[in-house]
């Protein structure tokens, strides 16, 4: 019981714990006891727990729905249960309640409200306030964010700004919350529509709005944001309006819109407005190009730029525009051609498929060409009448403006050429027909050409007249026998020759007239037989003349002498000759009536003999004559003589007495018998014969013998004043004179050739007789006067006598008088005055004397002459020798310089030899050298290709990537010997330049092509601008314009890093040869670009080989350095050149000057024709064939039929030869024939061949091979049994004489030796193939042989 | 000569380096490659066998490429051999008209694209294929028609014999009409 008692008292004191069951054992009451105790102990235990639960739950954790479990026991145990449950109800419902209401309220829901009603009663008290509190405050909440909601509304969703939330029945905090919120949306409002204000003047185009509003926060962004929006837009849209305006407006094409700091779609819409503008660009570039092109004529263009939808069809448009334009162009051109090249008239235009305008100007073109050619053939009828001679054609075409004038010009051309004609046909009439000279032509109203040619022919008349009038005069003076005129006329060409001819012929003839005269003086004057003309120097008929009037002279000399001889026979009384002498004509007649005459005289002779022999020897005088058979003339001459003898006998007696005493030297004698008539005449002149005999004899004998005796004396002599000394000691006494002078003439200047009449410069005295100088006239050194100068110019005597006193006085010792005679006589030679000799004297000079000077002179002209000659002779020998030592010193001298000249060019040129030898092999060995280099990079570059193509992806990509750099190198490579192999093919002279005609278009859409891509993948701006007066067309080498250019440009673009890279083609006129060397037409290609430049003293390196700006530049940029250097060589060959400027940092402009048309080459040109023009068809049947032609049969068809034809083909043939070029002409000459051929290439080879191939019927082989020779070959063969009978044709190039019988030893058929005679081949393989019918085979031989 | 082997690229060229280099590009062909060292080398393999190309070197000692060509093309059996020039970068410029002036084919400069030339090389292979069947297409056709001569010769004697089969005459008419269905299926 203690136990329960101490739980029980536990209890009490609210220590619930059980009574322990284990102290308890079975023992009745207290057992159960305890278990009741224990039962209440747990219903405690078990409320006590669950309010401890409870309250934890609801302090602790906040939860309201728990509440106290079931108690296990019954009664008030479970009714304290429940009513602490309906406590906790109470308590917890309105604050659920208050709490669902609150949940809704935060989620949003203002519509639930606080039940005040709890089950069916109301709520009371504290719950009932807090419910209602709960509800106004709904209620409120409620209000308030109906009217924001309505404000929102209206402001967000409808738009409706100004809205405002009303504060009515809201209070506190709610009424301030509510009036922010309209502030809000007031400043909102203010805000937005300011913004929308802007933004609809955005939309409206209105750029120039910027939002003005106060705003802070995002909207401050927001308006921010706008106003930067509004500012790019408007950049935007200014840089679009000046594209446009630039584009649209002033149609500068190429410009971009460049709009800084936009991105997004700003920048895409940018980008699409300048891909528009530069697709516009290219193209209107392209159309424009092409209309230029059209417009320049040149009609090959078409544009070939991509293009849509109208652009398109205008594109098209254009490209059918050029087609038709080029067609009727084609068509025009071949009609102007025809018409203006070929002069075809006639043709027509004839275009097809075009109408409008082009079949108007075709037509036009046409019924031009028409009108064309009826005009020029209307002119050509003209002119060519008028180029056959006929003026009287006139053009009588219709025609209009410059043919017109043309037409009116050719007529009035025709008219004075007419005119002109007319008068120049009436001067040469004149002069030419009616030998009327001095005409001249005169065309009135002509000029110009016209004017000039009839004065020239009129100059040419008057100078014919002149010149035609002074040879007439000259062969007029001829004709009247004056030989000493000579043509003096100023003459050229033909009438020179004339002219030279003439004086020639008139010389000529005076001198032959000379001869004649002194032949015909000697012979007619003289008596002189036998003389001979002598005329030296001429030829043709004169040589004849003179010939022939020597053979007259020689003639009638030898016949006159004959004649003489008979008349002096007969004269000597012997009558008995006869004239036997050869004659003709008039002699002949004389001769013959001589002869009668002899006769005659013969028999009269006899008679008179008989009667002189009675009336002289037998002295019977008074003899009569008694001539028979006389009539006439000799019978009255008999009488008379009959009468005669009878006069005669006295007369006779008296003249004989006479003439014997005349004989007798008795001169004193005269006949002073009685005579009559004619007897007495001659009477009176024998007396006067006798007389003057008398006289002559002594003055003959006087004159002859005195000019031999002083001939004598002046020979030898040298000195001029001894001989006048001489002549005057001589003469003077020798005619009686007392006083004498000598004057010599000054010798004269212009040599003796011509002749003057007076000398220039007078006479000198140099000698005197008698007197001294001083007594003479003073004459020395002066031009002379008076008589002696008349003397001197009539080159005649003049005598003067009584002379008066005091002309001179002769004085002597004893005493002076004055002569009473003076003789002037002028020594002459050969016509010209050598002196002057005056005599005076008391007496008269005889006539003796006065001969006797006429001819004396003679001898001392002669004399003086050789004198002066000879004395002129020594001086000009002595003068000649002079110089001739000068001369030989002078050549010494030269030849010296010469020697040491030559010496010296020769060491120049052998070195000048050597270089150039040696800079070829330089160049040669370059050249060669490169392409040594460049052979093994060739396949290199192909297999690293290859590799890193990597085909079959085994490779790594670095590996691949190896072989691309090995590839790149290797290219690099390849260009840098490229670039060295231009440059030593430059400096070689190898470098071939070779222009035609470039279209600048080409050059350029090279370069577009070319650098386009480039430039825009480093993202540089390219363009190329063209001036516009640049020629459309240039004559030059295209492929080394674009090496040029495209080495400035990948230049500029190389060191380029940002901006541009520009190519400007100018025109510039360059007439000092500034930059080319011999064209005023150049074109500059000027390659500007922003990159790193060059400094000012690099410049001028940069051209030379190998040299960059900068020694690291090779490094950073690549590249050999060889480019500049060849593109300024090339452009030296093009016949221009670069001119470089830069600024570090700023970039450089390179410029390339060329001419328009590049300087000669035209060869080049042509070749370049040549090479291009059989390259456009394949010729494989014209293949130029090899030096060493192939051996063909001389008659290839007869060994294609016949027997040969039926015997050849299909027989399987094998050669055996190393030389394949022999194999190939064997091969080809027995394919022709129909045989197919084997090949083995040596003896061992051919075996195999003969062993696989057992249809093989024939073998050529040849001797001399490699490993297996013929001989060896044919051994093996004829080894085996089934080759026994196999034709074998040996063949080799050795023709020695063992060679047949040695290969036939070994077991050859036959033998043929090369190089091989197809036609003899053939031959054997027929016979070898055929043996059965060796006959016909005879038949091809023979063939053979005849040819 | 055998006619039906396949028909092989001729590549000639005096230095190794380029022939191994040729037949790298166009190994990939599957044709057979003939490498020759020399025009002469050149010109015995084409008398061995039938080829569908010939890529030709023209700078090469002795013979060079222009004789070889000019020999190749004169000789009937050869002729008709397309050759396509290889030459060195920037030769003369009257090789290519001297080339094509032989007869050549094609002219390639070198360092050339290794696609280009195969591409070449290949259409003349196909070319050379569409040859041969042309052949063999005409050398069954004149088989048939020899073969259809024969069999009409033979209708022909049985037709005149009397007295006529009619068994045998139908039969060797089903026969020829067989023929010629065949021959035209061919077509």
């Amino acid at each position: 019981m203690r136990p329960l008692l101490a739980a029980m008292t536990a209890a009490r004191d609210g220590d619930f714990t059980k009574v322990p069951e284990t102290g308890i054992t079975g023992e009745g009451i207290v057992a159960e006891l305890t278990a009741v105790f224990n039962q209440i102990m747990d219903r405690s235990v078990h409320f006590n727990t669950d309010v401890q639960r409870v309250k934890r739950e609801l302090v602790r954790h906040g939860r309201l729905d728990e509440r106290l479990s079931a108690s296990p026991g019954q009664g008030a145990w479970t009714s304290r249960v429940n009513d602490v449950n309906q406590v906790l109800d109470a308590l917890v419902a309105p604050a659920a309640n208050a709490t669902r209401v609150l949940d809704a309220v935060a989620g949003g829901d203002l519509t639930q409200r606080v039940d005040l009603h709890d089950g069916s009663r109301q709520l009371r008290g504290d719950l009932r306030r807090l419910g209602s509190t709960v509800n106004k405050m709904v209620d409120q909440l409620s209000l308030f964010t109906g009217e924001v909601t309505r404000v929102a509304r209206e402001v967000g969703t409808e738009g409706r700004l100004g809205g405002r939330a009303k504060v009515q029945r809201l209070s506190g905090s709610w009424r301030d919350v509510t009036e922010a919120v309209n502030t809000m949306a007031s400043r909102l409002t203010a805000q937005v529509r300011d913004i929308a204000l802007v933004t609809t003047a955005v939309a409206r185009g209105d750029l120039t709005r910027t939002v003005t509003v106060e705003a802070t926060g995002e909207l401050l962004e927001l308006k921010l944001t706008v106003n930067t929006m509004v500012d790019q837009l408007s950049a935007f849209a200014d840089e679009v309006t000046r594209v446009a305006r630039e584009v649209g407006t002033e149609g500068q094409l190429g410009g971009r819109a460049q709009v800084r700091g936009v991105s997004g779609v700003w920048k895409d819409l940018t980008d699409n407005v300048n891909f528009m503008a530069s697709n516009l660009t290219s193209q209107v570039r392209n159309i424009a190009q092409v209309t230029t092109a059209v417009a320049n004529g040149d009609l090959s263009q078409k544009i070939m730029v991509d293009a849509q939808g109208e652009i398109l069809e205008l594109k098209s448009t254009i490209n059918t525009m050029v087609d038709q334009l080029s067609a009727f162009a084609d068509e025009v051109t071949r009609v102007a051609r025809e018409v203006g090249t070929e002069g075809n008239l006639g043709g027509r235009a004839q275009v097809r498929g075009v109408s409008g305008v082009w079949k108007d100007l075709t037509d036009n073109v046409n019924f031009m060409a028409d009108n064309l050619t009826s005009q020029v053939r209307n002119i050509a009828l003209v002119s060519t009448a008028v180029a056959q001679g006929d003026l009287g054609k006139k053009i009588t075409v219709e025609a209009k403006g410059e043919i017109l004038e043309l037409k009116s010009t050719i007529n009035t051309m025709v008219d004075q050429l007419s005119a002109f004609a007319d008068e120049v046909t009436r001067v040469a009439r004149e002069v030419g027909t009616e030998g009327n000279l001095g005409g001249q032509a005169q065309v009135r109203g002509v000029s110009g050409v016209w004017k000039d040619l009839t004065d020239n022919v009129n100059f040419m008349a008057l100078n014919l007249t002149s010149q035609v009038r002074n040879i007439a005069q000259v062969t007029t003076a001829v004709a009247n026998g004056d030989l000493s005129k000579k043509i003096t006329v100023d003459a050229r060409g033909e009438i020179l020759e004339l002219k030279d001819t003439v004086n020639t012929m008139v010389e000529q003839l005076r001198a032959f007239a000379d001869e004649v005269t002194r032949v015909a003086r000697e012979v007619g004057t003289d008596g002189r037989l036998g003389g001979r003309a002598q005329v030296l120097g001429v030829s043709g008929v004169w040589r004849d003349l003179t010939d022939n009037v020597n053979y007259m002279a020689d003639n009638l000399t030898s016949q006159v002498r004959n004649i003489a001889q008979v008349a002096t026979a007969v004269a000597q009384g012997d009558l008995s000759k006869k004239i036997d002498v050869d004659a003709r004509g008039e002699i002949l007649e004389l001769k013959t009536t001589i002869n009668t005459m002899v006769d005659t005289l013969s028999s009269f002779s006899s008679e008179v003999t008989r009667v002189a022999r009675e009336v002289g020897s037998e002295g019977r005088l008074g003899g009569q004559a008694r001539v028979e058979g006389v009539y006439g003339t000799w019978k009255r001459l008999t009488t008379n003589v009959n009468e005669l003898a009878l006069n005669l006998t006295t007369q006779v007696r008296a003249i004989a007495e006479v003439a014997s005493a005349v004989a007798q030297g008795d001169m004193s004698r005269s006949i002073t018998v009685e005579t009559q008539g004619e007897v007495a005449e001659l009477k009176d002149n024998i007396n006067l014969m006798v007389a003057n005999l008398r006289e002559t004899t002594r003055a003959k004998d006087w004159l002859e013998s005195n000019l031999a005796r002083l001939a004598a004396l002046m020979q030898g002599h040298r000195d001029l004043m001894e001989v006048a000394d001489l002549i005057l000691r001589e003469l003077t006494p020798l005619v009686n004179a007392q006083y004498g002078a000598f004057f010599l003439a000054d010798p004269d200047e212009d040599g003796p050739a011509v002749p003057t009449a007076v000398p220039a410069k007078g006479l000198a005295f140099i000698a005197g007789y008698g007197s001294a100088q001083g007594a003479t006239v003073e004459t020395g050194g002066l031009p002379v006067h008076g008589l002696v100068r008349q003397a001197a110019r009539e080159k005649k005597r003049i005598l003067v006598e009584e002379a008066p006193p005091d002309y001179i006085k002769i004085n002597s010792g004893l005493g002076e008088a004055a002569p009473t005679t003076i003789v002037i006589i002028p020594i002459l030679f050969e016509d010209k005055l050598l002196g002057v000799i005056e005599l005076a004297s008391f007496s008269r000079f005889s006539d003796v004397h006065l001969a006797f000077f006429d001819q004396f002179v003679n001898t001392i002209g002669v004399a003086i002459n050789t004198i002066i000659a000879n004395s002129r002779t020594e001086s000009l020998l002595g003068e000649s020798q002079r110089l001739a030592m000068q001369l030989q010193e002078r050549s010494d001298e030269l030849q010296k310089q010469q020697a040491e000249l030559q010496h010296s060019n020769a060491e120049l040129e052998e070195k000048a030899a050597l270089l150039a030898t040696s800079s070829q092999y330089k160049s040669e060995f370059l050249a060669n050298m490169s392409h040594e280099l460049r052979t093994p990079l060739n396949s290199l570059l192909i297999l690293a290709r290859l590799l890193s193509d990597n085909p079959d992806g085994r490779l790594s990509d670095q590996e691949v990537q190896f072989a691309t750099t090995i590839h790149r190198s290797g290219s690099d490579l390849l260009q840098l010997i490229n670039d060295i192999l231009d440059l030593s093919k430059i400096e070689a002279g190898r470098m071939d330049v070779r222009p035609k005609r470039l279209p600048l278009i080409k050059l350029l859409d090279y370069v577009h092509a070319t650098f386009r891509p480039l430039t825009l993948d480093r993202g540089l701006a390219f363009e190329v601008t063209v001036g516009e007066d640049v020629p459309r067309e240039m004559y030059s080498d295209e492929q080394r314009l674009q090496q040029i250019l495209r080495n400035l440009l990948s230049n500029a673009t190389k060191f380029t890093a940002k901006g541009r890279v520009e190519l400007r083609v100018a025109r510039v006129k360059d007439p000092e040869h500034h930059y080319v060397g011999d064209s005023d037409e150049v074109i500059a290609f000027e390659v500007s670009d922003t990159g790193i430049g060059i400094a000012a003293e690099k410049l001028p390196v940069i051209f030379e080989a190998f040299q960059q700006a900068d020694g690291t530049t090779n490094r950073k940029y690549g590249g050999t350095g060889l480019g500049l250097s060849i593109s300024r060589e090339i452009a030296g060959l093009l016949g221009g050149r670069i001119v470089a400027e830069s600024e570090p940092g700023r970039g450089s402009t390179f410029t390339l000057y060329v001419p328009v048309v590049s300087p000669g080459h035209t060869a080049a040109g042509q070749t370049s024709e040549a090479h291009a023009l059989p390259a456009l068809g394949p010729a494989p049947a014209t293949a130029p064939a090899p030096e060493d032609s192939w051996p063909t049969p001389a008659r290839l068809e007869a060994w294609q039929t016949g027997r040969p034809g039926r015997i050849l083909p299909g027989r399987r043939v094998l050669i055996i030869d190393d030389d394949i070029r022999n194999v190939f002409a064997l091969t080809h000459v027995l394919g022709r024939v129909g045989m197919p051929v084997l090949y083995a290439e040596n003896g061992r080879e051919g075996i195999e061949t003969l062993e696989r191939n057992p249809d093989v019927e024939l073998v050529l082989m040849d001797i001399m091979m490699p490993e297996m020779d013929g001989y060896e070959t044919i051994t093996a063969v004829r080894r085996a049994p089934r080759w026994t009978g196999l034709p074998i044709v040996a063949l080799t190039a050795k023709a020695m004489p063992g060679d047949r019988e040695k290969s036939i030893a070994r077991g050859a058929n036959d033998y043929v030796p090369k190089p091989v005679d197809v036609d003899r081949l053939l031959t054997v393989v027929c016979a070898l193939l055929d043996p059965e019918n060796p006959a016909d085979g005879g038949t091809a031989d023979e063939e053979r042989t005849e040819q | 000569m055998i006619a039906d082997e396949r028909a092989g690229i001729l590549v000639v060229d005096d230095m190794e380096d380029n022939l191994i280099a040729l037949e790298a590009v166009l190994g990939s062909l599957n044709e057979p490659i003939v490498r020759a060292r020399s025009g002469e080398e050149a010109m015995k393999a084409l008398l061995r066998r039938r080829f569908a190309v010939v890529l030709l070197d023209i700078r090469m000692p002795g013979m060079d490429g222009f004789e070889t060509a000019a020999n190749i093309k004169r000789l009937d059996q050869t002729k008709d051999v397309p050759i396509i020039f290889l030459t060195g970068a920037e030769e003369d410029a009257g090789y290519a008209f001297r080339g094509y002036a032989t007869g050549a084919a094609d002219y390639l400069t070198k360092p050339f694209d290794p696609w280009v030339l195969r591409a070449k090389v290949n259409v003349f292979l196909e070319l050379h294929r569409k040859n041969q069947q042309l052949q063999t297409l005409l050398a069954r056709e004149q088989a048939d028609f020899s073969e259809l001569s024969k069999r009409l010769a033979v209708l022909e004697d049985h037709l005149s014999e009397e007295p006529v089969d009619v068994a045998t005459l139908r039969e060797e008419a089903r026969e020829l009409r067989r023929l010629l269905s065949r021959a035209e299926r061919s077509y």
